[in-house]
């Protein structure tokens, strides 16, 4: 079978996350394992729950006999910022097939979200195709690295600080951002609110500096709007 | 598995679902509104900045070695994504560092 030229391009997009979600994924396995749980439940929870943050913090929330409620609360609080991720897609998920649409939503973690943003729709390629495996990598690396993790968790060699892959990835697609639009609020803005969210609320910094961006952005427009009226 | 961990971990697939299929279920009529659009547009770059600071964690700064080793291979980076635009060699160099400057920092 010929790969289409979308598989190769997402593969290549993908990366970076292969290099953070595989270990990443293994490292869950390994700690859930540790925590004298069964090993199978592990690849599991990463396919049904796609969430590394998410997972981790229930992890040791478990290990402390936590309550459901207070659990789904805290993890609330970082999943709710892919609700934002969304938003970007609207239109462009609109079109796809049933089935395609609902994959691409509950698929839109972190990694999937940077490179959907930072490749839009072509004209060269098909969107739907390259969407879908741009989606299904990422998710194959979390819950391969699960699976790996649980089945040897003992002879895994861990390599400390191989995750800064995925931080220099998003950094990269930063820099591409500012080198693009020149928009230094781009910088200024998430840099400010999240030193102060942080500051204020260390646990939901993330949640509340997003907000604070979407606020920030949702008046920008509106300045934006005021001055072209005035002109 | 115990029917507590089944009970955390199905709330959780439902938590996932629902926080990622809500901005296309409220979608439907946001999407018309050009400030929506607006915001979808610019917000990207905005996260990008935002996920760097979580993953390198702005608790480390507190503590040895106050996120020294993140914040050179930070600058590493950019360096390089400044002057080569080449992705991968970026990343490489970049993780490179991080992984030669967390040894030396830390033992």
């Amino acid at each position: 079978m010929m790969m289409s030229s979308e598989v190769k391009l997402a593969f290549r997009l993908s990366i970076p996350t292969l290099f953070a979600y595989g270990p990443l994924g293994m490292v869950f396995s390994i700690l859930w394992l540790q925590a004298g749980f069964p090993g199978y439940a592990a690849p599991l929870i990463s396919l049904t729950t796609y969430a590394g943050a998410v997972q981790f913090l229930a992890l040791s929330m478990v290990q402390e006999h936590a309550s459901v409620f207070s659990i789904v609360l805290a993890a609330s609080f970082i999943a709710l910022r892919n609700s934002f991720y969304g938003l970007s897609f609207i239109e462009r998920f609109k079109t796809k097939p049933r089935w395609l649409r609902g994959f691409l939503m509950f698929g839109l973690v972190d990694a999937t979200y940077a490179i959907l943003a930072a490749n839009p729709k072509s004209e060269q390629q098909n969107d739907n195709a390259f969407c879908f495996y741009v989606t299904l990598f990422p998710c194959l690396y979390w819950v391969g690295g699960s699976i790996i993790g649980s089945l040897l968790y003992q002879y895994l060699p861990v390599i400390n600080g191989i995750e800064f892959i995925l931080t220099a990835f998003f950094l990269v697609l930063v820099v591409e951002y500012y080198l693009a639009g020149r928009d230094k609020w781009s910088l200024v803005m998430p840099l400010l609110f999240s030193f102060v969210a942080y500051a204020l609320f260390p646990k939901e910094y993330l949640l509340l500096a997003i907000i604070a961006c979407v606020v920030f952005l949702t008046l920008q427009f509106k300045c934006i709007k005021q001055s072209e009226n005035l002109s | 598995m115990s029917a507590y961990l089944l009970t955390v971990f199905a709330s959780l697939c439902g938590l996932s679902i629902v926080t990622r299929v809500l901005p296309f279920v409220l979608g439907q009529h946001l999407a018309k509104s050009p400030r929506v659009r607006y915001v979808g547009k610019k917000l990207p770059a905005y996260i990008m900045l935002l996920l760097v600071i979580y993953e390198i964690d702005p608790g480390t700064f507190a503590h040895w070695p106050y996120a020294i080793p993140a914040l050179l291979s930070v600058a590493v980076v950019i360096l390089m994504q400044v002057r080569c635009r080449q992705v991968l060699l970026s990343l490489v160099v970049g993780a490179g560092a991080y992984i030669a400057l967390l040894k030396l920092f830390t033992t």
